[in-house]
């Protein structure tokens, strides 16, 4: 294991899960937010406060999934497509008026 | 070949322990400054010995907008906080001359008290903007918050036991020890962790965490603060002079219809302009939720601009979220045990730092980053607690005429805090603790007499707790110098001997 850990396939595969767990949880978390706070059928203020607080727990579930998923290629996948997702949300719901 | 054949509880034992190292060190400072910030109101009444005067709330406030109105005729803004039973002066922060000012002023004269300091103020700015320039301070304690948080969980998943963790301990076993009193500092009070975690995330998360806002909002920010506090009501400057009504009666009006409970802040904005407001808050003190209560007044004639109790559910959901990080609420016992809990997170901090050197050391020599780390934890570690003594001390022996004693007040902190950070460089770490912890006990000790000496029996209590203190520090720094003086162990063995 000592040996694994000083090669290049390790230090990538440690680089991207990093780059995942941090850059791709915030997206993650700030679309959530984003997405949530668009769709709660309860006023616009209202609506923002359970967004951000959740959005506050999705970034570390997103950051540990990314240390925990199969390999880095599937962290990223997994990033992007909840991202994709509540991006989606977000852009289709649009600004509530 | 990856992290993750290693199995679960493996990687997540490791993640925790690169999230903790990642910014331990900046996470060590919030987490003592946020303790301390516990009792800013009575750090601040011992840092201004001379402020002896009391006066009701109303008064207070209604002599400082008095002696602002001469005084700071020129501001944007003048932003209040009434005394309390635990706090004797009004603080004040405002504009003046293109100048931000932090002030306490005298409850009955209305005038900066004497000895010019910031008083708990320091540790509670510190505690989220670490003395850096807005944004960046808010933003990098943000950041390291939401680290925590990933720590704090990978802790809890990476523990096989958390009970039998409450009752272990070994001491005096090098690697064991340290790993025995990590555990039950984490564990002993983790519900106040992460409950003191995630809700500090939530006090920044306008800056953090802006996009449920913008996605409802757009740019129109002010729509949104709007609707978060109506009572709270907004002009601009009409840019015609007219002299401030008197701000008492407001006050009272203020607190009779807040149903008696009293006043806490009151914002005075564009004071001596046709288009003055004046909002008071009902105090934050008086139940969790922080903003339960707001009122504007026109400043010129006195006439209710805007009222607002909050009701709303989610509102108050937030407000009390805030105010349970804020714990402006907690009585006396309670207060303590945010003390206690805090005190608890600031150590299982400090005891992870050193478990990971000694967790390594015990492995194979050391790194060179890791030796680094070592002399970098002892340095930070000692620096930050010399830098908050050296505070007091200052605080107490800088002459009260000084010009900018506040601003030199907080320099000699910072200075004192790089000295330790360069004495912690240069000092082999088995010497450079018991230094630097010595000098730490002497400081308590030393701020502990300055504050007999020079405060009335009011003020003996903080003064007690830093005498308490440096004798705790006494003991352990008496322990490694008997360390020291033992017979030496062949290099990087003395840990496993003793295993």
């Amino acid at each position: 294991m000592a040996q694994d850990r000083r090669g290049w396939r390790y230090r990538v595969n440690i680089a991207a899960r990093t780059l995942a767990g941090t850059i791709g949880a915030y997206a993650v978390a700030a679309l959530f937010g984003a997405a949530l706070a668009r769709t709660l059928p309860i006023g616009r203020l209202d609506a923002v406060i359970p967004a951000t607080l959740l959005a506050f727990l999705v970034a570390p579930a997103v950051t540990i999934w990314a240390f925990l998923a199969r390999g880095p290629w599937l962290a990223w996948a997994g990033v992007i497509a909840l991202a994709a997702l509540f991006g989606a949300i977000a852009w289709f719901t649009g600004q509530p008026i | 070949m990856s992290a993750v054949r290693e199995g679960a509880r493996q990687v997540m034992a490791w993640l925790h322990g690169w999230t903790g190292l990642l910014l331990g060190h900046v996470l060590f400072l919030m987490c003592l400054a946020g303790t301390l910030s516990l009792f800013k109101p009575e750090i601040g009444r011992w840092m201004r010995p001379e402020a002896v005067a009391t006066a009701a709330p109303v008064d207070a406030v209604a002599a400082a907008t008095g002696w602002l109105a001469k005084n700071a005729k020129d501001s944007t803004g003048w932003y209040l906080t009434a005394p309390d039973g635990r706090a004797n002066t009004v603080e004040a922060a405002y504009d003046s001359g293109g100048e931000f000012l932090y002030r306490a002023l005298d409850p009955v004269t209305g005038a900066p008290v004497a000895r010019e300091t910031m008083g708990g103020e320091f540790f509670y700015r510190l505690h989220f903007e670490l003395q850096l320039p807005f944004p960046w301070g808010r933003l990098l304690a943000s950041l390291a918050a939401l680290v925590m948080l990933v720590a704090l969980i990978t802790g809890i998943i990476a523990h096989r036991r958390i009970f039998r963790d409450f009752f272990t301990f070994r001491p005096a076993k090098g690697q064991r020890s340290w790993l025995d009193g990590h555990n039950a500092l984490g564990v002993l009070s983790l519900p106040f962790h992460l409950m003191i975690t995630f809700t500090g995330l939530v006090t920044l998360a306008s800056l953090s965490m802006p996009w449920p806002i913008t996605a409802n909002y757009g740019d129109e920010l002010m729509a949104m603060y709007q609707e978060l506090t109506p009572g709270l009501a907004n002009r601009s400057p009409a840019g015609t002079r007219a002299p401030l009504a008197p701000v008492a009666p407001m006050l009272r009006e203020a607190e009779r219809r807040f149903g008696g409970a009293p006043i806490g802040r009151v914002y005075v904005v564009n004071p001596g302009d046709a288009a003055a407001v004046v909002t008071v808050f009902r105090s934050d003190a008086a139940q969790i939720g922080f903003t339960p209560a707001e009122i504007s007044f026109d400043g010129v004639t006195g006439k209710v601009l805007a009222e607002w109790t909050e009701n709303r559910p989610a509102v108050k959901t937030y407000n009390v979220v805030y105010g349970l990080h804020m714990a402006r609420f907690a009585p006396g016992v309670l207060r303590w045990l945010y003390f206690l809990g805090g005190a608890m997170l600031t150590l299982a901090i400090a005891t992870g730092l050193v478990l990971w050197v000694v967790k390594r050391r015990e492995r194979a020599p050391l790194s060179l980053g890791n030796r680094l780390l070592e002399r970098l934890n002892a340095g930070a570690i000692g620096g930050v607690l010399l830098g908050s003594v050296a505070y007091l001390w200052a605080n107490r022996l800088l002459p009260l005429e000084l010009p900018g004693r506040a601003e030199v007040e907080v320099s000699i902190a910072l200075w004192s805090a790089t000295v330790s950070l360069v004495a912690g460089a240069a000092l082999r770490p088995a010497i450079a603790w018991p230094a630097l912890l010595g000098a730490l006990a002497l400081g308590c000790a030393g701020a502990g007499l300055l504050g007999f000496a020079t405060s009335g029996v009011g003020q003996w209590g903080m003064s007690l707790m830093l005498v308490a203190t440096a004798t705790a520090l006494s003991l352990i720094v008496r322990r490694q110098i008997r360390a020291l003086r033992a017979p030496p162990a062949p290099r990087r063995g003395r840990a496993r001997a003793a295993a």
